[in-house]
């Protein structure tokens, strides 16, 4: 696929020696591996330390002897204030906010995406096109009513408010991601099954279904991250026990009791961390792949 | 009835959706828009009074900042990204080896939650244990880099941290692009003699258009929106040298208790990112029609 | 009593008229093709018989019951699409039976009617594979078992052969009519290519523009095309067309064409007209390249000329060579055995047979 574009390279490496160029790529190619894996490490190293080691400096260094100890105070004792529980009450709120969230908003999104690219009707673009919008706006302008509506049907502060809230304003970008996708889906097929008798459910169950396997797995990895990260609705409708790991996290680092334990901020934010970095490695190829073919058709 | 059933179905099930989408995007931007016309404080009020919100919001001093601050960091954050990311996104396009390994360590952070990485890089930004103090071990005393606490260039430190976050994205929808560039076309200008560099700027870039228009658009969201990335960096400090209007919206409604300045410095924002989108959605929805 | 019938048929998209009054009807165990280029408006008119597009005015028939409000499922039709549409998840055998399980057939009679088309496709050994794995001939085979199983009353086909090579096409094709001569079915055929419709066809409808240009029997349409673009449609080379007038039609009438000076006449006082012209009426004279030879003896009655012309161009395919040669300010086409050497530059004796002549109307492009 690449290969022309390598061979314009090449054929310009006339003039230079090629292998100096190519070894200028590596080089500037590697510099930015360590711009963007550093953070990482220096958040591993660093929770991986005691304070004394710590305050002696050495950012960048290895820890002379591995302590663990922040990790655990992470789980189970880091203060966010006057709680010192940790973060393992609330990594499981997030836990139990995500599930239900992503696979309520993916479910939502592929009925929509459907209907609106396989039984469009009048109106039907505007409608996708009202809802794609909701995407796109600052959700600080739904901010305030959304507190007053949660209020008035008695979940705010708790965990299925934040479902509501994440399913409501994530079906734009479900519906756009199932839409996009099957609307390259050829009609014919379509018309070949209302051919062979299949009607709205039956074209959707047997036959698109299990051909959105690509389309199911880009959703769902884009609602998880993003669920699984958002703090905005976590610090604005949610209270006390009830708040995700992000919340909680941000309590932990920006508590200005007793001493600054980096060790433990680092460990902190890297148990908030190690759910997407996980499902980003496992299936963040299908990630991108899907996502950036949807951009670049635009 | 049966036959009228099916029918209506697909509108039928898609009305659900669409009511909540209503109600819960369109109505309440209309909340916030009419409360932002009156003269709410701790509690709302629905009888308008006018533009005297905007006309107090245009005099606080916290606001002027926080719009200025947005306008550099737009601005900033975007060209940052789109340089860094159409770079790496060429180099890697040269049929690197290990091209998977590389493709990867640029993206992870994409994955991370805004907080995360302004946890991780206000570590590496303190005065006291961080760069600043690895440079001065190397050997050099003087060196100085507590951006962080610097009022004058704390908002800096947002855009290291933010360009870190999003650059890697870039760089995957420009690989997507430059993978999708007709390969016949630059097979007929190699024939033509035309040399690599003009091949990139002549021919490939300017057909990575449509690719440009995605990224600013997503990271114009993304900056507008940016709220996380200086509560867990900055907070807004120091004093409020970092503000952004997505903080000032927050502080105005949830510790301040100024509902009408909430709501007005929100729809501000909303207007801020209609100008971007709606022409970009108009546009891609009338292509997608023809 | 028709199989299939179209009344008055009209479908427009927004100002923009795609079908204007089609009319047509079919016989059991006809074969219909509608033929002509792209935008002709052939598949909308398929889609409609299927029932997957509404019409905007007119009616459709089915054993003179008109359907228009039945859906596609209860026509008692089957289709086979140009990308073939198998379903991408599912084996072979799925797909040829997933109608039958729709619509909730016994699984007996189910597996029967697979066993059958299998065979008859010969495509047994595939059943378990997924269309994926399958090559573009073979994804053909299955499409048409898909259709085959449910016996329908009529077959549709949209361009089923547009995206197979060529070889594999014209081998398909002599299957599809082998079965159609087999089975005695119904068919309606949509193609862009005029080879195929001719070779299929036991009937073909050209379409332009919106509207039935002609229904025929293939020889008919090939013989005495209704107007200038049935002409140039069917048939390869495509006709030749030379401007002109008709001259003495009391009398012996004749055919002139005058070019910078040069007067050619072609006497065509046997030509049956159907509209009889008036003296000096500006007319088209269209002749088939199959008629314009070098053999000069070979006559097959008086109705022949003998003309010297240059050739310009020639185009061998071995069997025989297409020759162009400057006539009356244009060109015209002829094709000559392969043995006859034709010198390009060098005049040469031209014989044209002007039995199978037509005459077209200047400026309604109709024959008349």
């Amino acid at each position: 696929m690449p290969d022309q574009t390598a061979n314009v390279a090449r054929g310009g490496g006339k003039r230079w020696s090629p292998i100096l160029l190519r070894g200028l790529l590596f080089l500037i190619l590697g510099l930015f591996v360590l711009y963007y894996t550093l953070p990482l490490f220096v958040m591993v190293v660093t929770s991986l330390k005691s304070l004394p080691e710590i305050r002696q400096g050495a950012l960048l260094g290895l820890p002379k002897e591995i302590v663990l100890d922040a990790w655990k105070n992470a789980w189970s004792e880091a203060c966010a204030g006057v709680t010192c529980v940790g973060l393992k009450p609330y990594f499981w709120n997030s836990v139990v906010l995500v599930v239900p969230a992503v696979i309520i908003s993916t479910a939502i999104g592929a009925i929509n995406g459907y209907i609106l690219s396989m039984w469009q009707f009048k109106g039907s673009n505007i409608i996708f096109g009202l809802m794609l919008f909701g995407c796109f706006i600052p959700f600080q302008a739904v901010l305030l009513p959304m507190a007053i509506t949660l209020g008035k049907i008695g979940i705010a502060g708790n965990v299925a408010g934040l479902v509501l809230v994440h399913v409501v304003y994530g079906i734009g970008f479900t519906t756009l991601f199932f839409r996009n996708y099957y609307v390259s889906v050829p009609v014919e097929l379509v018309k070949a099954a209302k051919i062979d008798g299949a009607g709205f459910w039956t074209i959707f169950g047997p036959i698109l279904l299990p051909m959105s396997a690509p389309v199911i797995v880009v959703t769902v990895i884009w609602q998880f991250t993003s669920i699984w990260n958002d703090f905005l609705f976590g610090v604005s409708f949610s209270q006390g026990d009830n708040q995700p790991i992000t919340v909680a996290l941000n309590n932990i680092v920006n508590s200005t009791t007793g001493v600054k334990e980096y060790n433990v901020d680092m460990a902190s934010a890297m148990i908030a961390a190690i759910p997407t970095l996980l499902v980003y490695i496992v299936a963040g190829k299908y990630f991108i792949r899907g996502l950036a073919a949807g951009s670049v058709k635009g | 009835m049966e036959k009228l059933i099916a029918r209506y179905l697909p509108k039928i099930v898609v009305a659900p959706s669409f009511a909540a989408v209503l109600f819960f995007v369109y109505g309440f931007i209309g909340w916030t828009i009419w409360v932002s016309m009156t003269k709410s404080r701790i509690l709302p009020k629905y009888d308008l009074v006018g533009l005297i919100q905007y006309d107090k919001l245009w005099a606080t001093p916290r606001w002027l900042v926080a719009i200025e601050n947005l306008g550099i960091f737009i601005f900033l954050f975007v060209a940052i990204a789109l340089v860094v990311g159409l770079f790496l996104a060429i180099l890697l396009d040269q049929k690197v080896r290990a091209e998977g390994f590389i493709r990867t360590t640029y993206l992870y952070p994409m994955a991370l939650s805004f907080i995360v990485t302004g946890t991780a890089w206000k570590w590496i930004l303190n005065p006291g244990l961080g760069i600043q103090k690895v440079v001065r071990d190397l050997g050099f005393p003087d060196f100085e880099f507590g951006w962080l606490v610097d009022p004058e260039m704390a908002l800096y430190t947002i855009v290291i941290a933010g360009v870190w976050q999003s650059s890697g994205f870039v760089m995957a929808l420009f690989l997507a692009g430059l993978r999708s560039v007709n390969q016949e076309i630059i097979k007929a200008a190699m024939v033509d003699g035309i040399g690599p560099f003009r091949i990139y700027t002549g021919i490939i870039i300017p057909s990575l258009r449509p690719v440009f228009i995605s990224a600013i658009i997503v990271l114009v969201h993304l900056a507008i929106k940016s709220f996380d990335l200086v509560i867990a960096l900055t907070s807004g400090g120091p004093g409020y040298s970092t503000d952004m209007p997505a903080t000032y919206m927050y502080a105005m409604a949830f510790s301040r208790g100024q509902l009408g300045q909430a709501s007005a410095s929100a729809t501000i924002m909303l207007m801020t990112v209609c100008i971007f989108i709606i022409p970009y959605l108009y546009s891609e929805l009338r292509q997608k029609n023809a | 009593m028709s199989v299939l019938e179209a009344k008055n048929l009209y479908k427009n998209f927004g100002t923009v008229e795609v079908l204007k009054d089609i009319n047509l009807s079919i016989d059991e165990g006809d074969f219909l093709v509608l033929v002509g280029p792209s935008g002709c408006g052939k598949s909308t008119l398929l889609n409609i018989t299927a029932g997957l597009e509404d019409m905007s005015a007119g009616d459709i028939m089915i054993d003179d019951a008109v359907v228009n409000e039945v859906p596609p499922k209860d026509r008692d039709i089957a289709m086979v699409f140009q990308s073939y549409a198998l379903y991408p998840t599912m084996t072979v055998e799925k797909n040829i039976t997933f109608g039958m399980k729709v619509r909730k057939v016994p699984q007996a009679l189910r597996k029967e009617a697979l066993d059958r088309v299998a065979g008859l496709l010969h495509i047994d050994h595939l059943l378990d594979r997924k269309p994926s794995q399958l090559s573009g001939g073979q994804r053909q085979r299955v499409a048409m078992g898909r259709a085959l199983v449910r016996e329908p009353r009529i077959f549709l086909f949209d361009e089923p052969l547009s995206n197979l090579d060529a070889k594999l096409r014209i081998q398909m094709r002599s299957e599809i009519k082998q079965l159609h001569q087999r089975l005695g079915t119904t068919i309606v055929y949509v193609t862009h290519d005029q080879t195929e419709a001719m070779s299929l066809a036991t009937k073909i409808a050209v379409m332009n523009g919106g509207v039935i240009e002609q229904l025929g029997a293939p020889q008919e349409l090939y013989d005495t095309p209704n107007s200038v673009f049935v002409a140039d449609f069917i048939g390869s080379p495509a006709m030749n067309f030379i401007k002109g007038q008709v001259v003495d039609v009391a009398g012996n009438a004749c055919f002139v064409s005058t070019h910078e000076g040069t007067e050619v006449r072609v006497p065509i006082g046997h030509y049956g007209f159907t509209d009889q012209p008036v003296e000096g009426q500006d007319v088209i004279l269209g002749v088939r390249p199959e008629y314009i030879t070098s053999n000069a003896t070979d006559h097959h009655g008086v109705a022949s000329m003998d003309f010297d012309l240059t050739p310009k161009l020639m185009e061998t395919t071995g069997f025989d060579q297409h020759v162009l040669f400057d006539f009356c300010g244009g060109e015209i086409a002829g094709r000559f055995s392969s043995k006859i050497e034709v010198v390009i530059d060098q005049p040469q004796t031209v014989h044209i047979d002007l039995s199978t002549i037509s005459i077209f109307d200047g400026k309604s492009e109709r024959r008349i």
